[in-house]
């Protein structure tokens, strides 16, 4: 294996009370610059703590979590806050952006971090969203949130966009729209990784991993994925 | 981008922001305020005294030239003046302490209209307060007698003087009458020659630490100095101080605990402001914004709301309440330029408010920036222990109705919340009850000093002057019930003297003794002396004790047993019968008389130099409780106000962290009426819990403010009419549920699918 990330024999051990659980068991992983993932799995798998350790918002218990020729699973937090500021992108199932600032100014707070070229305004227009730009955030529909929440992440050119369910709370067409772009960032080179219960989002995935009870039951390439307009729920 | 976050969140979160900043303003003005008013009275006597150099020694007796230039000898006296002091009527037969002087460079006068004082004009130079209660002005003439002499004179000026802050024609007044009694300066040559004796000699010590040796010398080698007594013994500078070591307990109290329970409040809310922001922050973290950055941003929150409100409590405690409380002294103590001052400790205390807040926010900031971002996004649920819920599924609370057993739940899962509106509700209720119950408490005293102690219509104050014969014409004429006063000194164990009296009593019943629970004590014993609680509490003394004193002007020491002790709600002193004085061998000189006989229309009397009518007294102590009503219908007012904001605060609170579950009540179908029930419910139960536990604390607040902060020679207590729990009882829980049923109207206005939303 020598992907762009290497996970290996990765742990992450909860401890509650007297009682441990393992949400990652022993991971091992590889995913190949520019890819689209799709990581599919049952509630309480260990989806969402795998993206957390990828996206440095947790840390392993055990094992090394290699991003290009960095093990972050070694980071210390100021290392960790580095790592989200300069090299990930995530995107939520609930969106998270700031209900107090404009879509535009969401967009441009991803300046405060990091040193960015990209003018927010064309990053809006890239997700169809720069009619909206001086609204805020209530007063957009569903799927514009989620679109915000990507002109967000893709504003700093991440190397790695993680996304959390992102179409968990849209409807089917508009989740199409959100595929999409994210998509289209995974074209432009970006590595995208997405957690789901949606097998069918699976279908348009470079590589599919499937994980129960914190271990990789499954990990497989896609040779012939679907195109984005072709999926359905 | 996190500025303007930071200004829209506010926006967005405006009631509790405005909550946390009128806390803020109303604890820091409300502390600053009195301490400028505290500070003002203590730096304008300070500047008065100093500026206009009141004298360090007051020395009673008759003196001439000659003692006057023996006492200038004394090794550290700087000055000494002498003093006729006279007690003269007016034309309309008011009062005037006339006093006639040589010089004025002892306790000069504060000229506030008209010339200074000139030995050799003719003319008198009069009280301020006297000249303006009866529009006397400057070129006006009054007439001015005295043991038949009448003398014409011109006002050549208004003034104050340094020890004449506070005059009250004798001791049974509480509160100065100006518009009857007044003070009055003339030239002594303004006297015929057989008049110009001298009754006083004030005298200027080089520094405070020689007062005492100087005082020793003067008794020592003056022989006509009687009874010398420093200037912080007068009864002008104790009545001032007094009122300064009262304020500065108010300070401690009043203040300490609206400052206390508004920082419990903006605690708790500074707190909440920021954990409801738990899942932006986890956003923040995950975006990449560093701990620092995160903590600065929040911090922003409390330090400029904090210090913008802080600054605005200064300056309106300084200019509302410091000005109000200093004016209505300027209208009891007679001292110039009298304004509020800002103290060092105020400022202080604002910088400590904004450090509080501050600190609160980046505690709770940093505890939520511990976890790491995954746990931050996640909602957290409040933790409750088990066996705490599992109660309310037993017993009793299965027959409660589902909004009691809702709420009851609420609370135990908020318990900080709840314990905050609780302690922030107990506290505005003890401060009403509190304020209320002083009101009542004088009220009461007023009672007991004028009509159990005091059991007569009239005192007759007798002149010094009256002989044996003359006292017995006046007891044929208005019965035989009198009184006299005696100046002492008390010898403790170490040998240090301090000044008391003695009041020895022949009044057969017109003044009587009471006992601790305010009840008369029949037929006293006249075998040794009677103390009052106070004073053997402040010494303690016990029964059977002896204690060692001496009249001033007499060298003879005499030790008498104590036989009793007797409650005197406004004189701290020694109280003995005629009878037990003439057993030691002194002679009984009565200076007062007490008489029932009707002597409305009498304006003299004879060898009488001030007829006081006991309604005359007590309207005096009703003039000093309006000036004390003023000051604690602005207590009232601001604990009503701090307490409606508090019950307010908390209701912002309960109700935003609550809405998410109305919405789901709604939808469920559940009436506006219904849910607002279930709101409003909880609320009541604070502020009735509150009041259970703020009454008695109120109680026990007054009653140790009676006890420790009012002038030493005050005894009081607390004594609250049952009216003043009641209406503190009810006002509390109207304020509240009144503030209740304004924010249930809010639940009308949920809007049941954006509140879901806004949860997720």
């Amino acid at each position: 294996m020598n992907g762009f990330i290497e996970l290996k024999n990765v742990k992450k051990t909860y401890v509650v009370g007297e009682q441990q659980f393992n949400a990652l068991d022993g991971v091992d992983l590889s995913i190949d610059k520019g890819e689209f993932v799709v990581v599919l799995g049952p509630s309480g798998a260990g989806k969402s703590t795998l993206l957390n350790l990828l996206g440095g918002m947790d840390k392993a218990t055990s094992g090394s979590i290699m991003i290009g020729d960095k093990d972050i699973a070694k980071y210390n937090d100021k290392q960790l806050t580095d790592y989200r500021a300069d090299d990930v992108g995530f995107i939520f199932q609930f969106y998270n952006i700031m209900p107090t600032l404009t879509v535009e100014e969401n967009v441009n707070l991803i300046k405060d971090v990091t040193d960015t070229t990209k003018d927010a305004k064309e990053v809006l227009d890239s997700v169809g969203l720069l009619k909206h730009a001086n609204k805020f955030p209530q007063e957009l529909s569903g799927g514009e949130q989620q679109r915000v929440s990507i002109a967000r992440a893709i504003m700093k050119s991440p190397k790695l966009l993680l996304c959390d369910e992102p179409t968990g709370a849209l409807d089917s067409d508009t989740g199409v729209g959100v595929l999409k772009l994210l998509k289209k960032q995974s074209s432009a080179g970006e590595t995208v990784i997405i957690v789901t219960h949606n097998a069918l989002i699976a279908e348009i995935a470079d590589r599919v991993i499937k994980i129960k009870n914190g271990k990789v039951v499954s990990n497989e390439t896609n040779d012939n994925p679907k195109n984005v307009d072709e999926v359905k729920w | 981008m996190l500025k303007r976050k930071m200004f829209r969140d506010i926006k967005n979160n405006f009631s509790q922001f405005v909550t946390i900043f009128l806390m803020v303003m109303i604890g820091v003005m409300a502390y600053s305020g009195i301490e400028a008013y505290m500070t003002g009275m203590t730096k304008t006597a300070d500047k008065f005294y100093s500026e206009n150099n009141l004298q360090d020694l007051n020395a009673m007796g008759m003196f001439s030239h000659e003692d006057l230039e023996e006492v200038k000898k004394i090794n550290h006296v700087k000055n000494a003046e002498l003093k006729l002091s006279i007690t003269a009527l007016t034309d309309e037969d008011k009062t005037l302490l006339l006093n006639c002087i040589e010089t004025n460079k002892i306790s000069k006068f504060y000229v506030l209209d008209g010339e200074k004082f000139d030995g050799d004009k003719s003319g008198v130079w009069l009280d301020n307060f006297y000249a303006g209660e009866n529009e006397i002005k400057v070129g006006d003439t009054i007439l001015v007698k005295y043991e038949g002499m009448e003398l014409k004179e011109k006002v050549r000026g208004l003034i104050n003087v340094p020890d004449h802050l506070y005059d009250v024609r004798d001791e049974s007044e509480l509160y100065p009458d100006r518009k009857e009694f007044g003070f009055a300066y003339m030239s002594v040559n303004e006297l015929d020659e057989g008049y110009r004796i001298f009754n006083s000699m004030m005298v200027d010590v080089d520094s405070k630490d020689n007062v005492d040796s100087v005082k020793n010398d003067i008794e020592d080698n003056i022989e006509n100095a009687k009874a010398i007594v420093k200037a912080e013994d007068t009864s002008s500078y104790v009545a001032y101080q007094g009122e300064i070591d009262e304020g500065k307990t108010y300070v401690g109290v009043f203040s300490g605990i609206f400052l206390f329970i508004a920082m419990l409040s903006v605690v708790t809310t500074m707190t909440r402001v920021v954990k409801k922001q738990r899942t932006q922050i986890g956003t923040l973290k995950a975006l990449g914004f560093g701990n620092g950055k995160i903590l600065f941003h929040y911090i922003g929150y409390g330090i400029w709301i904090s210090i913008f409100a802080a600054v605005t409590g200064l300056i309106l405690g300084y200019f509302f309440i410091g000005n109000v409380f200093m004016n209505l002294q300027m209208e009891f103590f007679e001292i110039p330029n009298g304004r509020p001052e800002m103290a060092v400790k105020s400022y202080v205390v604002a910088v400590a408010v904004v450090l509080v807040v501050t600190l609160i926010t980046y505690i709770t900031g940093r505890s939520i920036l511990k976890e790491n971002p995954a746990e931050t996004l996640r909602t957290k649920i409040p933790s409750v222990k088990g066996n705490v819920i599992n109660i309310t599924r037993k017993g009793l609370f299965k027959k409660m109705s589902f909004e009691s057993v809702w709420n009851i739940r609420d609370m135990l899962r908020n318990k900080v919340r709840t314990f905050m509106g609780l302690a922030g509700v107990v506290g505005c209720c003890m401060l009403i009850v509190c304020a209320l119950g002083m009101l009542d408490s004088m009220n009461f005293f007023v009672r007991l000093q004028f009509e159990t102690i005091y059991n007569f219509d009239y005192k007759l104050n007798l002149k010094e002057d009256i002989t044996s014969d003359e006292v017995k014409g006046l007891e044929d004429k208005y019965g035989n019930h009198t009184s006299q006063s005696i100046g002492i000194e008390i010898k403790n164990n170490d040998g240090i003297r301090e000044a008391n009296n003695i009041l020895v009593t022949d009044a057969k019943g017109y003044i009587r003794f009471v006992d601790r629970k305010n009840e008369v004590i029949k037929d006293p014993k006249d075998d040794g002396v009677f103390v009052t609680f106070k004073l053997a509490e402040t010494k303690g003394y016990e029964l059977g004790d002896t204690i060692t004193w001496h009249i001033y002007g007499d060298k003879n020491y005499y030790t008498s047993k104590i036989i009793g002790f007797n409650k005197d709600p406004q004189n701290q002193n020694v109280t003995m019968t005629r009878k037990y004085l003439e057993s030691l061998g002194l002679e009984y000189k009565p200076d007062a008389l007490y008489t029932n006989t009707d002597l409305s229309e009498t304006k003299e009397i004879e060898k009488v130099e001030v007829i006081q009518d006991i309604d005359n007294l007590k309207e005096g102590m009703e003039g000093m409780l309006s000036m004390m009503k003023t000051m604690l219908v602005m207590i009232i007012g601001i604990a009503v106000l701090l307490g409606g904001i508090i019950i307010y605060n908390l209701g912002i609170l309960s109700y935003t962290e609550k809405q998410y579950q109305f919405s789901t009540l709604k939808v469920l179908g559940f009436k506006d009426s219904k849910i607002k029930k279930i709101f409003i419910k909880q609320n009541n139960w604070i502020a009735i819990i509150s009041v259970i536990i703020g009454m008695p604390l109120g109680f026990y607040l007054t009653d140790w403010l009676f006890k420790t902060a009012i002038e030493e020679h005050y005894d009081f207590g607390a004594f609250i009419e049952t009216r003043t729990f009641v209406i503190s009882a009810l006002g509390t829980i109207f304020v509240s549920y009144l503030v209740s049923k304004f924010l249930a109207r809010k639940i009308r206005n949920i809007d049941m699918v954006t509140s879901l939303k806004g949860n997720e």
